[in-house]
């Protein structure tokens, strides 16, 4: 039993892993304070760290040769859960996002965050002698089918992260210049349509809200000038001493899902706000060197895509939570509850450390 | 190979480059919201889970000088609704409810659904105001049908006997506009109205409303969200205001009310030795109660266009002519500077020839008084008498006298207005009409006629200086009170002139006196002096009572005491338009004063 510990520590980077559970650690906390030490949220929250963790293990001992040889499988069963959702899932507020398994439900759309780019980059190697455009207008659809899926769900904010996974995956697969210029040309020129059809209207409002909170104070605006406050009130040392208005007394309410880094601002303050940013920093920071210093140019591509959607999707919240950003449905990644989103990075992460301890191994 | 690792990394660090920027404009946001606009968020966090709700003071109650209660909080209850976690539909559908058992009208659903939508914060809201017994009755019984429907207790005022006290407690109503700015002037005021709705507007409620509402508490509570009670953070208690004890009769308020019914005028009684007023009545009245409760248009509008001016009080805030209730003031001025004395006597042709004039001014009595001294000038109010006394004194000495009874002046009676009439001179003409004074004006001012007005308040006043010999004290209200000015034992005058105008105003009683009426009936010893007082004058026209039009009718007045051989009360009676005083105020007085001897004494 020892043996098989000291087997899977020896895979894993040790920095990377010890700043992986500082952060996991920041979660907890921020999810007791959030819904109470004793609620149902951090026992089930504690119990997905224990249960993420063993997936780490596991997926860092992974065979990836295998992933790569059955991205395709991996691809089509991700959008066949889209589907599934689409037909069974679970409807709440209004937007049908999760399959229900009873102990456990699933946001089908997380699980493409990790099997899109997976698919994309097993592309790359049988593209490598043909066209480069065919290939970007390949990926291009590929990454289309499950945003227009989750477009529909609706949860538009998830649906755009899945795409710029593409989009990131073709820019840096080395889109020449023109095209990255018509491409925002076209985007430029889509955009009148978008908002006039594929918007919805509380899409728009939440939008609209961002630019003037307080013309709408009670519905769409309540949740930005709400989280503004328990932002602003933190001051430079937080709350903590006394007690946290804005969540304890439920003006601010969720909280432990996609509001969570208000609990943070709030509690902790500035001074809060900066430690935890220099945590993240340096487990970013860690992921880039690994990313960068991977052998292959498909593992690099893959590792730099996961590391992009972990330090967008983490900027993007903080930007909503702090009123930078319409309000999209986008967790805090490693620290909102929840346990989909929380698997689907870890899984990522271990693939990293995974493509990172196998390096030498995998060559070209 | 190296090629494409040398694009991806340069490509990868662009993004990050790109996503830092990012951060950057992030970590400015945080500074700015936690940092530099911080104050303003906790003052933001705190006013999302701090309530104030205001604990309100019971207005004092007001009572007669016999304990008799005149204005009180009655007790009436008030249906509200708790809207916590409440749609709209929710609401409706319990007013739904509500409504099959007691009516509620659309005014009452849409002023509901107007607050709600007006004060965000409000946990629960009224749907019916001062409901009454059968249907708290009602209520009550299916009360368990309605858990989130509530009973508020709320105090309201309520004035017993409110018409007959109607200009002298005067009323409450909703602070106005107006109201609001004057109190917002006095920070230290304002909070003593935290949550009080109503404000004293007339009469004793307004001028005493410091000490009658009290001051208000206020309880901050911690609430979340949901608007549901956390906790109580500070408790202030409120002051309840104090009760005040009038130096009024109700029983002779309820009387003089009786005795005035049919009439335009006003009455008041005085306690002769302290001023304190025992009876203040102005006729026609209105009902009080009904201001309370915020008046409607339409009975507004009744009031306001009423040509018998209800709302007037007229004992204060009305001045008339004194016509000869101003000659026993005006024969002291006469003895005093020598014009006269107990000897002196003139004949009475029935008119005066105004000297190097051929200006001829009537009596009332065209045949003339014959000889008269002093004392049948009063009794018999002889007009000639007076105008050769005024005309020998001059209007400047006259003005002098007549001063230290206080005409033109204010009585400082403790009401929030009060007219101060004209006591009229060369230099108030001057300064009012910048015209030179004519000789015959001073013939007019020694029958009270001209430009001189007096309120029936002051009349009674400067009668009580009389009588006293000194200097009085403001009239007042409140029973007992001691005043802070001291009290004056300067005499105004020698003791001998009164004797001899209380002997005048005897005789005015008497078989010879202008209300000889009561010369056999006279066991309370009344004595005083009738006025009848020109509305109009007539040129060249005969007065004629019977063929003149009711408000160009002169205007009756007596000021009277009681008894004469040992005064203690006084009295002050007009009547608009009533014609003679002798036969009208007169008779009112007589009846007040021996009310008063048979019933309070």
């Amino acid at each position: 039993m020892t043996n098989f510990f000291t087997f899977l520590f020896s895979r894993t980077d040790k920095q990377l892993f010890i700043l992986l559970l500082i952060i996991l650690l920041f979660s907890l906390n921020l999810i007791g304070q959030a819904a109470g030490f004793h609620s149902p949220f951090f026992f089930k929250q504690l119990f997905f760290i224990f249960t993420g963790l063993i997936i780490f293990m596991l997926v860092s001992i992974l065979n990836l040769k295998f992933l790569f040889r059955h991205s395709l499988i991996i691809y089509m069963l991700s959008i066949l859960l889209l589907i599934l959702t689409a037909v069974f899932g679970t409807e709440i507020n209004g937007s049908k996002r999760w399959l229900d398994f009873g102990v456990f439900k699933l946001q089908s759309s997380e699980i493409l965050k990790l099997t899109l780019p997976i698919f994309l980059v097993s592309l790359i190697e049988y593209f490598k002698n043909r066209s480069q455009t065919l290939s970007e207008l390949v990926f291009l659809s590929i990454s289309f089918i499950p945003f227009f899926i989750i477009l529909r769900q609706p949860d538009l904010g998830s649906g755009l992260i899945i795409l710029f996974s593409g989009l990131i995956i073709i820019f840096l697969n080395g889109l020449s210049l023109k095209k990255i210029l018509i491409g925002i040309l076209g985007f430029l020129i889509l955009l009148p349509y978008a908002w006039l059809n594929i918007l919805k209207d509380y899409q728009k409002g939440r939008i609209l809200n961002l630019i003037d909170p307080f013309s709408n104070p009670l519905d769409g605006g309540y949740h930005a000038i709400q989280s503004s406050i328990a932002i602003g009130s933190g001051g430079l040392f937080g709350k903590s001493s006394e007690f946290s208005s804005q969540h304890d007394l439920l003006f601010l309410p969720e909280t432990h899902t996609d509001f969570i880094f208000a609990v943070l601002s709030e509690n902790y303050g500035f001074l809060g706000n900066i430690i935890f940013f220099l945590i993240v920093f340096l487990f970013i920071y860690k992921l880039v060197i690994i990313s960068i210093n991977l052998h292959s140019h498909s593992h690099r591509l893959l590792a730099m895509t996961y590391v992009m959607i972990f330090t967008i999707c983490f900027l993007i919240n903080i930007a909503m939570v702090s009123g930078l950003f319409p309000i999209v449905g986008i967790p805090l990644p490693l620290i909102s509850y929840g346990g989909s989103s929380l698997f689907i990075y870890l899984i990522m992460f271990a693939l990293i450390n995974s493509l990172n301890y196998n390096k030498t191994l995998i060559a070209d | 190979m190296l090629n494409s690792r040398l694009i991806l990394v340069q490509r990868f660090n662009i993004l990050i480059a790109f996503l830092f920027l990012i951060f950057l404009l992030i970590f400015l946001r945080l500074f700015w919201l936690q940092i530099y606009k911080n104050d303003f968020y906790l003052e933001s966090s705190k006013s999302n889970y701090e309530r104030i709700e205001p604990i309100k003071p019971l207005r004092g109650l007001i009572f007669d000088r016999n304990n008799n209660i005149l204005a009180e909080n009655i007790l009436t209850y008030n249906l509200e609704i708790n809207i916590e976690n409440k749609s709209k539909e929710d609401l409706n559908a319990i007013i739904e409810e509500l409504s099959k058992i007691l009516s509620i009208s659309e005014h009452e659903r849409s002023l509901f659904f107007k607050i709600r939508s007006d004060r965000k914060f409000l946990r629960k809201i009224p749907l019916k105001t001062n409901i009454n017994n059968d249907e708290l009755a009602f209520f009550v019984s299916k009360m368990f049908l309605f858990p989130d429907v509530n009973l508020k207790e709320e105090f309201l005022r309520s004035y017993k006997y409110g018409i007959e006290n109607a200009h002298l407690i005067g009323y409450i109503n909703r602070i106005s506009k107006k109201d609001l700015k004057k109190i917002e002037n006095d920070p230290e005021k304002l909070g003593n109205y935290f949550g009080i709705t109503h404000i004293g507007k007339q009469g004793i409620e307004s001028s005493f409303e410091n000490s009658l509402r009290g001051k208000s508490g206020f309880k901050k509570i911690r609430v979340n969200a949901r608007n549901s009670f956390i906790a109580e953070i500070e408790n202030k208690k409120a002051f309840d205001g104090q009760d005040l004890t009038l130096s009024i009769d109700l029983d002779l308020q309820k009387k003089s009310h009786e005795l005035l019914k049919g009439y335009r005028g006003s009455l008041i009684m005085t306690d002769i030795s302290n001023n304190e007023v025992l009876a203040y009545q102005s006729n026609p009245s209105f009902d009080p109660n009904l201001f309370v409760n915020g008046i409607g248009f339409s009975e507004w509008d009744k009031l306001n266009t009423d040509p018998n001016k209800p709302m007037l009080d007229r004992v204060t805030n009305a001045v008339y002519p004194p016509g000869s209730t101003i000659k026993p003031f005006l024969s002291i001025a006469g003895l005093e500077n020598n014009v006269i004395n107990t000897d002196y006597s003139i004949n009475d042709p029935g008119f005066y020839q105004l000297p190097k004039t051929k200006k001829i001014f009537m009596d009332w009595k065209k045949e003339g008084h014959g000889n008269v001294n002093i004392i049948n000038a009063i009794a018999e109010s002889c007009d000639v008498y007076f105008y050769d006394l005024a005309y020998r004194l001059g209007i400047e000495k006259m003005d002098k006298s007549l001063r230290k009874f206080a005409f033109g002046q204010k009585t400082g009676i403790n009401l929030p207005t009060e007219k101060r009439g004209i006591l009229p001179s060369p230099e108030w003409k001057l300064k009012r009409h910048k015209k030179k004074w004519n000789t015959y004006e001073t013939i007019n001012t020694s029958i009270g006629q001209g430009d001189f007005l007096s309120s029936p308040a002051q009349l009674v006043h400067a009668l009580n200086i009389l009588l006293n010999n000194k200097k009085m004290p403001p009239l007042n209200l409140i029973k007992n009170q001691s005043t802070d000015v001291p009290l004056s034992v300067e005499k105004i005058t020698d003791e001998k002139y009164i004797e001899t105008v209380k002997r005048g105003m005897q005789e005015v009683t008497n078989s010879n006196g202008t209300f000889r009426s009561i010369a056999n009936n006279n066991k309370n010893k009344i004595a005083g002096k009738t006025g009848t007082a020109q509305v109009f004058s007539l040129k060249n026209q005969e007065y004629d009572e019977d063929n003149i039009a009711d408000h160009l009718k002169d205007h009756s007045l007596f000021i009277g005491y009681a008894p004469y051989d040992n005064p203690q009360i006084s009295i002050a009676v007009i009547i608009e338009n009533g014609g003679h005083g002798s036969t009208v105020a007169a008779p009112i007085a007589k009846k007040m004063i021996d009310f008063y001897f048979e019933t309070i004494k």
